[in-house]
């Protein structure tokens, strides 16, 4: 079946719902609107609104109710109208949600999710990719699929994982890509990356919108003799350690590719690992790709040169391979 | 054993106290929790209870001195223990701890370095990175023996796996050494290295060259070794001819059915001044320069698979219109690969247009057997400062593309090359041809 | 603890009438003036300022310092005879507040002994507020206690030595010395969420605990505190509206204790008495004098049955004073002398035990030191077994973030949720994009 990455998802919490009558979903705007992307439309009706429930605009009070609610053996899955909001209810995840199973041993089986990311002049508040905010707090799962068979897989994993689990949906992503996703109940494993390109000559570690950016790279720079490896990570965190390994052991050049800012970013913690992991197999520098360090600007060709695009990979791949 | 009194850490950032009363003596009972000094500290001030019921033994800290937190200020002997003399025994040493298992496994040595030839203390003049040394200690190669073709020189992963693949196979043919390594290189390895002559193992696909592609290479090199190479650029002021070409544009291809571009104005103009520079129209032919009668003029045409240089026969001769209609059919027909082989033979002088993608100015190589070759560059808008009739300076927007010229100076001197340009300079920018 | 059995529906949001705050029947007068009525059930109603003044030191330098104004010699009220506790169950919750001050001064002392690591956080008149609120709850609800609360972790069933080990950081204690304080709970069993340093989030969490069991068929009461300063946070107020909207079983002590660490309430709010906060969050809100055990029991108690009956959230503000400093290394220095003094004659234990011995004669003397002496024997045994539990070893701050391998099971707590589901299918959307 080909589905759009947005209907991957929505079918996924569908699933989980009709399957486990602990899932449930809270958030603005979910019920009868059924989402400001429409991810949870139809789902009230189903549901009903007990299970299906709009919430006041308040994203503390709803990451504390669905923990609350996890704590009693529920799955809350909670919608963020965008991730940029997240930051309203950062307290309540870091330092409540995150620390709760360390410090006095209850797990908290939740799930917050949303739409991130740029390329569609959302402006400074609707474009933001705050994944790393929640990499650096120990506890929480950061997930960031790529394609619809991995939205899929992976929202279910996430509902039916035991630690909160924050679900980061590509919004540039939603209707845009088509791919094909089975029938059949399944789950993508969490903490585990993924190939997306086999290739020989270099290796590309990303994931969410920029495997699609690093594929189009990778056909460009088949004409001029280089085979780009694209590692998708798919979970953020915990990181795949191995698989940046091996990915660096057979390829030996590596450039770190993401949408957010470059300082402080996921591919300075990548080259670290890289560093402890495989050091004596680097054959070049570890190159970055990333956003400006600003935030994300609104008119188009201000995002434009923000965010990183096909070019650039072009150019770094390039650069890196004669190195 | 004596129970100590202690220093409490009043505050999470409090480090020190001072004893401002005892409540008790040497020698007086006390209970526990009772009251037995006073302290006062940045914080608070508090009254300190006893940690144990007994005698209190000795007192090591008097009233008015200030301690750190924790330090010991005195001490009980607790009930069922006889007071014992203020001196207290030495404490025997500590029993040395056994390391435990974890401790042993952290202090386990490191697996000694591979064995590397003597010489590898020069590996550090080679540029290289972490895997290449790593495989140089596999295989125990000195880096110093392996040239490198990666940036600045560097010895990339397939440089060194070459290296290996061709060791002690291929010996004394096609010698490569740079200069530095004959000097320094060791004895050993001082006999001159074969470079490598069958492709690397893995990395890469194997393209056999076109034809086209294996000419330009051949060219490209040849023309480097043959010239000496010399670029001069000037900047020409070319508002006049892109009005002009704005003016004319609709009607030129109206009437001649030929689209009007820049490329004619540049030729016409390097034609009148190659016909007032001949030198720049000659060939240096073993101890002679021959001075070419006629002006061929090549024009660069970039395809999508490569470059080539079809030439104008008798560009002297032609008229702008002219000159359109050749550069034009010449172009078709290099696209449409319907050139003839004499179309691309006999040049005297070539025009090539890098700024076709927007660079400002490129530094071309000569098309052989020529002495010289124009490089066209972008035409952008730039604010240039324009002198008036009057002497009046002022600043405008003017339309401008860089000139280049790339010449012999076995042949061309500096000031000749110059003076060329100025003069192709000065057509341009006092443009008075009709263009048809 | 009080056990009743309250069957009742569980009931859904939506669908309710606005303004609940207030069951009277005011009817609008003539020009349209609404009126709220806040039920007050204490017997004397203090009415001080504390505002800022400029005082001048021996010296002549200016200092600025807190001063109360209002009659600070007022007679101490009775306690106000309960409606619902019996002899029985007011002994039981005496009991429960002794046990609480005897284990906040063992604390006291053990951290001043060094035995105590980080600071202590004491209750010191709150002990009627603490232990009174938590017996009201059913064995079923859930609670979550702020740092002051550490009588009501005694009421719930956890032992003294476990908030004490907390506070030595050992081994056994709950957290396993991952954290201190009263910073820790138990879902399993007692049914009680951990607080976290930042004040309010607990409110929010609360309110999804009762979510999760109605979800479950269970319409549960689920207790939190707040402090007059911690009210002040945001998070306060999504929590209670989030309650009041869902219309869940949220009963929320406001203590008013006057002192936000060195904050005074002045500084805080600006209106008479925070229970008028639950008319704009269209809830009920009552005022209760926070060191009467028996107003504090009432007014949980109704609150707790309401919640039982799945008629939503309750706001009490209970009215008292912080004894001491924020925490043991803070003297309260700020605080204005004739507060503690007022505030002492109103000594919740002192008062209790005069009710209980000379006004009821429900305990005799004898029976009533009897019980204080069990307390500290108890008391005593609990300081044992904390201060013999070893320190955790380094190695054991490692693991346990993630819950992994099959630590927990996660199943509902009371049964599968009852889910209807609706007739649609899964369709697929083409609906719009809210950002193109």
């Amino acid at each position: 079946m080909q589905l759009t990455y947005l209907e991957a998802i929505r079918q996924g919490i569908w699933e989980e719902m009709d399957r486990d009558p602990t899932v449930f979903c809270l958030g603005e705007d979910i019920g009868i609107y059924g989402g400001a992307f429409k991810v949870t439309d139809g789902f009230i009706d189903r549901f009903g609104a007990e299970r299906v429930i709009d919430t006041p605009i308040a994203e503390s009070a709803i990451v504390g109710a669905a923990f609350g609610a996890s704590l009693t053996g529920m799955r809350p899955v909670a919608e963020f109208q965008f991730m940029d909001f997240i930051g309203c209810a950062f307290n309540q995840i870091s330092n409540m949600v995150a620390k709760t199973h360390y410090l006095w041993g209850a797990p908290a089986p939740l799930v917050l999710r949303g739409p991130s990311g740029g390329y569609v002049h959302g402006g400074p508040f609707h474009s933001q990719n705050p994944e790393m905010w929640f990499v650096h707090n120990p506890g929480l799962k950061v997930i960031c699929p790529a394609t619809p068979y991995d939205a899929k897989g992976l929202i279910k994993a996430a509902i039916r994982d035991n630690n909160p689990c924050i679900f980061f949906e590509h919004k540039y992503l939603y209707r845009r890509i088509k791919g094909e996703v089975p029938a059949e109940d399944y789950v993508v494993p969490i903490g585990k990356a993924n190939i997306a390109r086999e290739g020989r000559d270099l290796s590309i570690i990303t994931y969410a919108a920029m495997v699609h950016t690093a594929l189009e790279a990778a056909e460009i720079l088949k004409n001029d003799g280089i085979d780009l490896e694209i590692l998708d990570l798919r979970t953020v965190s915990p990181l795949d350690r191995e698989a940046i390994a091996q990915t660096v052991k057979k390829t030996n050049k590596v450039i770190i590719l993401h949408e957010h800012s470059r300082t402080g970013g996921l591919a300075g913690e990548i080259a670290a690992i890289i560093n402890e992991e495989a050091f004596d197999d680097l054959d070049g520098p570890v190159v970055r790709i990333a956003g400006l360090d600003s935030p994300v600007p609104f008119s188009p060709p201000q995002e434009h040169h923000y965010l990183p695009k096909v070019e650039d990979v072009v150019r770094e791949a390039r650069r890196l391979k004669a190195y | 054993m004596p129970t100590d009194i202690i220093m409490p850490q009043m505050g999470e950032s409090i480090v020190e106290g001072t004893i401002t009363k005892w409540l008790k003596k040497p020698g007086d009972k006390v209970q526990r929790d009772e009251p037995l000094f006073e302290i006062s500290t940045d914080k608070v001030d508090a009254e300190i209870p006893a940690p144990a019921s007994g005698i209190l033994q000795e007192i090591k800290v008097t009233e008015g001195t200030t301690v750190g937190v924790n330090t010991v200020v005195g001490t009980i002997a607790v009930d069922g223990e006889a007071a014992k003399p203020a001196a207290a025994p030495a404490k025997p040493a500590p029993a040395p701890v056994p390391a435990s298992p974890k401790e042993e496994k952290k202090a386990a040595p490191v697996p000694p370095p591979a064995a590397v030839p003597a010489a590898h203390e020069e590996d550090e003049e080679a540029r290289s990175s972490p895997l290449v040394r790593k495989i140089a200690r596999e295989h125990g190669v000195s880096l110093s023996q392996v040239p490198g073709t990666g940036l600045g020189g560097r010895i990339t992963k397939q440089d060194i796996m070459s290296f290996i693949e061709n060791q002690g196979s291929h010996v004394g043919t096609d010698a490569f050494v740079r200069p530095a390594e004959r000097s320094e290189a060791p004895p050993a390895a001082a006999a001159p290295l074969p470079r490598p002559a069958t492709p690397a193992p893995y990395p890469g696909d194997l393209v056999p060259l076109t034809n086209m592609r294996r000419i330009i290479a051949q060219r490209m090199i040849e023309s480097r070794r043959t010239s000496a190479h010399v670029h001069c650029m000037y900047e020409v002021d070319f508002t006049r001819i892109v009005n002009l070409r704005a003016k004319h544009k609709g009607g030129f291809e109206q009437r001649h059915g030929a689209r009007l571009t820049f490329m004619p104005f540049f030729v016409r103009a390097a034609v009148i001044a190659l016909q007032q520079w001949p030198i720049i129209n000659a060939t240096l032919e073993g101890d002679n320069i021959h001075y070419h009668r006629q002006i061929n003029m090549g024009i660069a045409v970039a395809l999508d698979w490569g470059l080539i240089v079809p030439v104008l026969k008798n560009a002297g001769d032609l008229n702008f219109l002219g000159l359109q209609r050749g550069i034009t059919d010449l172009g078709e027909r290099a696209r449409t690969k319907k050139l003839k082989p004499e179309d691309v033979e006999g040049s005297t002088f070539t025009v090539t247009n890098p700024g076709q993608f927007g660079a400002v100015f490129g530094l071309p190589i000569i098309n052989q057997p020529n002495s010289a070759i124009m490089g066209v560059g972008g035409i952008t808008k730039q604010p240039m400062v324009i002198t008036d009739k009057d002497g009046t300076d002022s600043i405008a927007i003017r339309s401008v593309v860089h000139l280049t010229l790339g010449y012999d100076h076995r042949l061309i001197d500096g000031a000749v090359a110059d003076q060329f340009m100025a003069l192709v300079k000065k057509n341009l920018e006092t443009w008075t041809e009709e263009v048809g | 603890m009080g056990i009743r059995k309250a069957k009742s529906k569980p009931t859904s949001n939506g669908n309710r009438p606005r303004n609940g705050a207030s069951s009277s029947k005011a009817k609008p007068n003539a020009t349209n003036l609404r009126t709220y009525s806040i039920p007050d059930y204490r017997l004397e109603h203090p009415n001080f300022t504390v505002r800022q003044r400029i005082e001048k030191d021996r010296l002549g330098h200016e200092h600025v310092r807190y001063e109360v104004e209002g009659d600070l010699n007022a007679p101490v009220p009775p306690i106000r005879d309960s409606k619902y506790l019996d002899k029985k169950q007011c002994i039981e919750i005496y009991r429960w507040m002794l046990l609480n001050r005897k284990m906040e001064v063992a604390l006291e002392n053990l951290y001043k002994q060094g035995k105590v690591v980080g600071g202590v956080y004491f209750g010191l008149g709150q002990e009627a507020c603490s232990c009174a609120s938590a017996y009201a709850l059913d064995e079923d609800d859930w609670f979550a206690p702020m740092i002051r609360n550490q009588g009501s972790l005694l009421v719930r069933g956890f032992a003294a030595s476990d908030t004490m080990m907390q506070y030595m950081a050992k081994a056994d204690s709950p957290t396993k010395g991952r954290d201190g304080t009263s910073h820790f709970g138990d879902i399993e069993r007692r049914n009680m969420v951990s607080p976290i340093s930042m004040l309010g989030d607990l409110i929010p969490v609360m309110a999804g605990v009762a979510l999760g069991a109605r979800l479950q068929g269970r319409n549960l009461a689920v207790m939190t505190y707040i402090g007059d300063g911690g009210q002040s946070t945001g998070v306060t107020y999504e929590g209670i509206n989030f309650a009041a909207v869902q219309n869940l079983g949220l009963v929320l002590f406001v203590e008013s204790n006057l002192w936000a660490y060195s904050t005074p309430s002045e500084l805080q709010y600006r209106c008479k008495d925070l229970a008028e906060r639950a008319i704009g969050y269209g809830i009920p809100g009552v005022i209760v004098d926070g060191t009467d055990a028996c107003q504090v029991y009432d007014a949980a108690h109704e609150a707790v049955d309401r919640a039982h009956r799945g008629e939503g959230p309750t706001l009490i503000e209970a009215k008292m004073m912080r004894m001491k400093g924020h925490a043991i290394h803070d003297a309260a220095s700020y605080v204005p002398k004739p507060m503690f003094e007022f505030w002492k004659k109103r000594d919740p234990i002192a008062r209790f035990e005069n009710y209980l011995v000379r006004e009821k004669k429900w305990l005799t003397a004898k029976e009533n030191e009897e019980l204080i002496a069990s307390v500290e024997t108890e008391i005593e045994a609990e300081r044992e077994t904390a201060v013999n539990s070893p320190m955790p070893t380094p190695e054991s701050a490692e693991g346990g973030v993630y819950c992994e391998d099959g630590c927990h099971e996660i199943k509902p707590k009371y049964g599968a949720p009852k889910v209807k589901k609706g007739t649609s299918t899964f369709k697929q959307t083409e609906a719009a994009v809210h950002l193109r």
